[in-house]
């Protein structure tokens, strides 16, 4: 893995295609949405400063590709990632139901230290589309079952909840990383408990 | 029967003259009377065809005056022979038409060669061609090592085999799977490697040995041997294993011989080698034929001679290798790159000869004559074998027609058949003309100049050196290409060099065909591309608009029906869409089938291997060309991300498009190997900038930004990225220029040798990972741990693979000589593993492995704690229908882990569970039963418990033993039919396989036993025989008491039950509606807790049941089994 700079976030989005990944990393980073969008090949990345806490980090963002065969090729891009985006569009219950296998995948190529409590962010995208066939409440569920991941609804379109999800992305990435720090005076020492619950406090939820 | 001409020596002494023609003789062998008994002639054919005797009877060919006499066939009978002379007297009497009589005898041999073909079995024929030695050699290869007959040997080596410090000599034998090596040295050495387990394979630059390969398989394994011809050895080993491995990537089955070899006119190949060996060596040379010229993948190189070239734009003759195969003749310069053609034959008209006395350039000289006055002809001198080159063309030509007429009848009536089915949205379109006449590009003044001169020079090199795909195509044409192709060529351009023409003109109306039927594309790749197509180029206007869109929907629903192995895969979009602004859309549906399927080879199949490949070959050339920059990238761990989309799409994703054509240019002209050498240069141009970047993210938005700069200068807008307009950095023809002088050297030669080698470990390193993958995705579901499954599916695999070779052997079989039945069974198997192992990424990697019944009984046999028992098999049938849930044959890898898990390492409970649900109805149907009882003549031990069970025996009528068969994969696919297609009667049985299914998951959940339905007597009787036969293996005389003693208890619960029931019926009614117990309402019955609480009351049954079971102990012993037999063991058995 790379040294990492003070500071500097990986952010990885992972999703199928056509859910709104490069849009909404563009609306994040560069405040505009374009219906003019390639499909991504491979991956592509931005990279945006930001203020959390009073501090500045820089987030660097990769979007992937969502076509199905390209899945196994993430490994290279999930190494060291701090966070993890996954998306999906709420007008496509078929790209909720992948979020399972996003994660496993994840999990499983990126090793993270402590997958348990690995960040992760899910966000319901395209809500502006206003014919929603996955419930907020079906996406919460399933974000509470695997330990109470944030969920946010989302459009890149009119930057609904945008700006908000990625300042929860950075703040538990930053979490994490701090954690992360404790493990590595201590590396031996592999489970922290107890901190599970972590989320509730400082996640403001769903707001639609 | 005909047999291949050949010359004889006319030996009159042996042979009488029956028949005579001006043409042909019918001799018979001396010393054969005519009243010979036909019978035992009869009898000694197949044998006297195996030998070198001869048959009594034979034709010759001979023309007047001449020396040389060809048999053209033998038999042993006079009938048979009286058959093939009415024959020719009725078919070649045209013979006296011919002026020469060469040209009688090519005629003669040309006809009698179709014969051949056309009437008899391939396999025959191989076996002719056999040399001898061949043949003992393969029987011993057979013999020694079990092979089974379906198992070609291709050639054998005598080597030695290093192990320790020791050389064992013995012989190396290369088979299509295997490569085997035995020597008798210092005991007995015998090793099998199969092609697909080979990890790597190098040859080693030692002076000690200097003749060594070294071997490295996937179980850590290393193999070294010594081997005396090792040249030629590795060549064929790394030919081997590519196969193999395309076969892994392609999940295409087997590896078939090509038998049209065996009819070629050939003249030169040596015939010592054994057939299959000549066919991979004219393989090797037809595909590095095929990639000098980029023909299409069927052309197989039929020759190759030397002769000069007439060249008419400098009036020179330039030496160089005509090559001729099935629809091509071409020519390359000894020179490299000076001069090449590729002559298309359909284009021909004539090829004659020419002598021109008082120039000594030209003599024996072809001229071949063009049917379109575009090419005025080509003349071709000093060609030592004339005649026989001008035969040979004619020969291809006169074949190139009949393909032709018949092709296009076939196209036709397709045609006909589909328009009648065709729905309207499909029936209005039309093609589409190239976008850019629509949507003109804006370009600069200067730009407009640019293009202008540019196409004056084509022009005029169109003019000079011809035009069309017979043009001449010299050093010159590389510079033009590399300076760019004018919009207005581009089409043409792409089209010749791509070799596209050739697919589009071989393969008239396919493409309107492929679009009438796109209905019948699969519902996912329809949404998939859908989902694209306004996020292909949509830059470009004509994208934004249905104009665009239409097409593009069209070209890649052609694509994904044409290619369902590829579908469609992301980048295809990008890439059509560019197609689609400078090309017609059939073109560009052509284009798009030869970037697939030859430039890019499996770059966009389900696993992307081609893309991984290369980026495989890509990072081994940026260790050696530009090594400070491999180590830095190597450290940023980001070698194998950086150029992913840049090959996928020819760098049009992160380029301008604009500026990506002229990329395309060189690449429709070259190859893939401009990919690599822009790839490189950008590197190089990068590397200081590079290798001060921090992190994998710096470095990729540095290379990023540098690619959208490239630029052309011709265009009015400048390019806009994210409302920025980018700065300039390069000039794409400098780019390219810069490109071919820096990494001129790396040829496209080179660059497959390289792929060859990232091939087998890309596609291992893909196998490794989806069998972690598989592991992974069930361990959590079953009881086995990781060692056990990682051993179960290296065993399903090597079953599979096995079955695969087994099945494409049946496949080329003629008809005839299989029983039809048992290639009914194949046929369903090939169309199984055929549609299911096919890996599929939307689903759960479990479902990449499937086993049928066939391997399910094997397993069970094989690795089951009961397998052992006898009627081992019934049990396996049962036990497979209960967890077949969709009923379509197959169960998958997690299915198959779960049972097997249950059976080897579950609680008691639950396999007494799994023991008692197998024995109810209507996985044990009624018919069964009563035939089951009467099973007293096999096991002795089990009549002291049926003593009990007279009485209803006494009551049943016992039909034949022979009809308890063993369930084969045919009747048991009986069963299930049946069961669907028949009437209400067994929709209800089908429901109750499904309640039983749900009883039974319920038991293994819950614990609860409480839902499994009761027991009457008979099945009963047939669960305690099955104890027994399991109990029987243990071989322990108090088990079977313990049986015995339990089984009277539960008889006795069961006539209790029946008077409790009884009295039950009387007091409260029919008030349970589960079918199961109403039927056995007021019968004898016990229940599942019944049975189980009191088979565990028993310590030593219960101890059996709860030992636990070392499955990696039997999976080794089965393996080892297979070795000493390597017949697929489902086949052994």
């Amino acid at each position: 893995m790379a040294t990492k700079k003070k500071g500097l976030l990986k952010v990885i989005i992972l999703g199928d295609t056509g859910v709104g990944k490069t849009s909404l990393m563009n609306q994040f980073v560069n405040r505009k949405f374009s219906g003019q969008y390639k499909a991504t090949i491979g991956a592509d990345f931005l990279t945006k400063e930001i203020m959390v806490d009073d501090r500045v980090v820089t987030m660097q963002i990769w979007d992937t590709a969502g076509q199905e065969r390209f899945q196994s090729l993430g490994v290279a891009f999930y190494r060291g990632a701090d966070c993890c985006v996954l998306v999906f569009d709420v007008t496509l219950p078929n790209t909720f139901k992948s979020l399972d296998s996003w994660r496993d995948e994840f999990l499983v190529q990126a090793c993270p230290r402590d997958p348990e409590n690995f960040p992760f962010v899910v966000l319901g995208n395209k809500i502006d589309l206003g014919n929603a066939a996955v419930p907020s409440k079906r996406a919460e569920r399933w974000c509470q079952s695997k330990n109470n991941i944030p969920y946010f609804e989302t459009s890149a379109k009119d930057a609904t909840n945008v700006e908000q999800a990625f300042q929860a992305i950075a703040k538990n990435a930053l979490a994490q990383e701090s954690e992360q720090d404790l493990y590595n005076e201590f590396p031996d020492q592999i489970k922290l408990t107890g901190d599970s619950n972590r989320f509730n406090n400082n996640d403001a939820g769903c707001s639609c | 029967m005909w047999i291949k001409p050949r010359q004889v020596p006319i030996a009159p002494s042996q042979w009488n003259n029956e028949t005579q023609t001006l043409y042909f003789i019918l001799q018979r062998r001396k010393g054969l009377t005519e009243r010979g008994g036909l019978t035992s002639l009869l009898a000694n054919t197949v044998q006297s065809f195996f030998d070198t005797n001869q048959p009594p009877f034979r034709i010759l060919h001979q023309t007047p005056n001449s020396e040389v006499y060809y048999e053209i066939s033998s038999a042993s009978t006079l009938d048979e022979i009286n058959k093939d002379w009415d024959w020719l007297q009725k078919n070649l009497d045209c013979l006296t038409r011919f002026e020469k009589n060469e040209d009688i005898t090519d005629f003669v041999v040309c006809k009698v060669r179709s014969m051949i073909a056309d009437n008899y079995p391939i396999e025959i024929l191989l076996e002719e061609e056999q040399p001898k030695y061949f043949k003992t050699a393969s029987q011993k290869f057979k013999t020694l090592f079990n092979m089974p007959p379906e198992e070609k040997l291709v050639t054998d080596y005598s080597c030695s085999y290093w192990k320790g410090r020791l050389p064992r000599q013995g012989c190396l034998y290369l088979s299509v799977n295997n490569l085997c090596f035995y020597s008798n040295m210092f005991g007995d050495t015998k090793i099998i490697i199969r092609w697909t387990d080979v990890r790597d394979l190098e040859e080693v630059p030692s002076l000690i040995f200097p003749d060594s390969v070294r071997i490295y398989t996937c179980d850590n394994k290393k193999y070294f041997f010594s081997i005396v011809n090792k040249r030629e050895a590795f060549c064929l080993m790394r030919q081997l294993i590519d196969i193999a491995m395309k076969q892994l990537i392609d999940e295409k089955i087997g590896f078939t011989e090509d038998t049209d070899l065996l009819l070629k006119m050939s003249k030169n190949v040596p015939k010592s080698q054994s057939f299959l060996k000549r066919d991979l060596d004219a393989r090797a040379v037809s595909e590095a034929y095929r990639l000098l010229f980029r023909l299409p993948g069927n052309e197989k190189l039929d020759g190759s001679i030397d002769a000069t070239l007439f060249t008419p734009y400098n009036k020179k003759n330039v030496w160089g290798r005509i090559f001729l195969s099935q629809n091509y003749l071409c020519f390359d310069s000894r020179v490299k790159g000076l001069v090449s053609l590729i002559i298309p034959l359909r284009d021909v008209n004539l090829a004659e000869k020419v002598d021109n006395n008082f120039n000594p350039e030209i003599r024996k000289s072809i001229l071949i004559s063009m049917k379109n006055s575009a090419m005025p002809g080509f003349l071709f001198s000093r060609i030592k074998d004339r005649d026989f080159l001008i035969s040979k063309i004619s020969e291809l030509l006169s074949k190139i027609e009949i393909n032709e007429g018949s092709d296009n009848s076939i196209t036709l009536i397709r045609q006909s058949s589909i328009d009648g089915q065709s729905d309207d949205e499909s029936m209005n379109w039309e093609i589409q003309e190239p976008l850019i006449r629509l949507y003109p590009r804006k370009l600069t003044s200067e730009g407009r100049l640019k293009e202008v001169k540019s196409e004056k020079l084509w022009e005029r090199y169109f003019i000079e050196y011809g035009r069309g795909v017979s043009l001449y195509r010299t050093t010159e044409l590389t510079n033009l290409i590399l300076k760019g192709v004018p919009d207005g060529l581009r089409r043409e351009v792409w089209m010749i060099f791509s070799g596209a023409r050739n697919e589009m003109a071989c393969n008239k109306n396919q493409y309107r065909m492929f679009v009438k039927n796109s209905s019948r594309i699969f519902e996912n790749t329809k949404e998939e591309i859908e989902r694209d197509l306004r996020r292909s180029l949509p830059e470009y206007p004509a994208f934004q608009e249905d104009i665009g869109i239409n097409a593009l929907r069209r070209v890649l629903t052609a694509y994904a029906i044409r290619n369902p192995q590829i579908g469609y895969c992301q980048a295809m979009n990008i890439v059509a869409s560019v197609l689609l602004i400078y090309c017609s859309e059939e073109e560009a549906f052509w284009l798009l089938v030869c970037l697939c399927e030859y430039l890019l080879p499996d770059y966009y199949n389900t696993k992307v291997v081609g893309a991984l490949i290369d980026q495989g070959v890509m990072e081994e050339l940026i260790a050696r060309h530009l090594p400070n920059l491999h180590k830095i990238l190597d450290c940023l761990g980001m070698i194998r991300m950086i150029s992913l989309s840049w090959f996928l799409t020819i760098f049009i994703s992160v380029m301008p498009h604009f500026s990506a054509v002229n990329i395309m240019d060189a690449f429709f002209y070259d190859g893939a190997k401009i990919i690599f050498q822009v790839a490189l240069t950008v590197l190089q141009t990068n590397q200081e900038k590079l290798i001060k970047c921090q992190d994998d993210g710096e470095a990729i938005q540095l290379l990023t930004k540098y690619l959208q700069g490239v630029h052309n200068d011709n265009d009015e807008e400048a390019v806009v990225k994210d409302g920025e307009v980018v700065e300039k950095t390069i000039h794409v023809e400098k780019l390219l220029h810069t490109s071919c002088v820096n990494y001129g050297m790396l040829t496209t030669g080179l660059i497959e040798k390289l792929r060859l080698k990232h091939r087998l470990r890309t596609v291992q390193h893909l196998e490794e990972n989806l069998g972690k993958n598989v592991v992974r995705s069930v361990i959590n579901d079953v009881y086995l741990n990781q060692e056990e499954l990682q051993g179960l599916l290296d065993f399903v695999r090597q079953e599979i693979l096995t079955i695969q070779v087994r099945i494409n052997y049946v496949n080329k079989t003629p008809k005839e000589s299989t029983s039809s039945s048992l290639e009914e069974t194949f046929e369903e198997k090939k169309k199984n593993y055929t549609e299911f192992i096919k890996y599929d990424p939307s689903q759960p990697s479990y479902m990449s492995y499937h086993v049928d019944f066939d391997l399910f009984r094997l397993i069970y046999v094989k690795l089951s704690p009961w397998g052992t028992a006898s009627y081992a098999e019934d049990v396996a049938a049962r036990i497979f229908r209960l967890i077949d849930t969709n009923n379509d044959g197959l169960l998958n890898f997690k299915e198959l882990a779960r049972i097997l898990g249950i059976m080897c390492r579950a609680d008691v409970t639950e396999k007494l569970t799994l023991l008692y649900i197998v024995h109810l109805p209507p996985l044990l149907p009624e018919s069964d039963v009563r035939a089951n009882t009467n099973f007293d003549s096999d096991a002795d031990m089990a009549t002291d418990a049926l003593e009990f069970f007279r009485e209803s025996r006494s009551s049943v009528s016992t039909p034949p033993s022979s009809a308890l068969s063993t369930p084969t994969f045919d009747n048991f696919i009986s069963y299930e039919t049946a069961s669907c297609t028949d009437a209400e009667d067994d929709v209800s049985e089908v429901i109750s396989v499904k309640s039983l299914r749900s009883a039974f998951e319920s038991c293994i959940n819950n614990f609860n036993s409480k839902s499994l339905p009761k027991m009457d007597q008979a099945h009963f009787s047939a669960l305690w025989h099955t104890m027994y036969n399991i109990m029987q293996v243990e071989s322990n005389p108090n088990l079977t008491f313990a049986l015995t003693r339990i089984g009277n208890i539960l008889f006795e619960t069961g006539e209790v039950g029946k008077r409790f029931m009884k009295s039950k019926d009387m007091k409260s009614g029919p008030k349970e509606s589960d079918a199961a117990e109403s039927a056995s309402e007021g019968e004898w019955c016990i229940t599942g807790d019944q049975f189980i609480a009191n088979v565990l009351s028993d310590s030593s049954l219960a101890d059996v049941f709860s030992r636990p079971v070392n499955l990696v102990l039997k999976i080794s012993t089965a393996e080892e089994g297979r070795i000493s037999s390597l017949q697929s063991l489902t086949e052994a058995r």
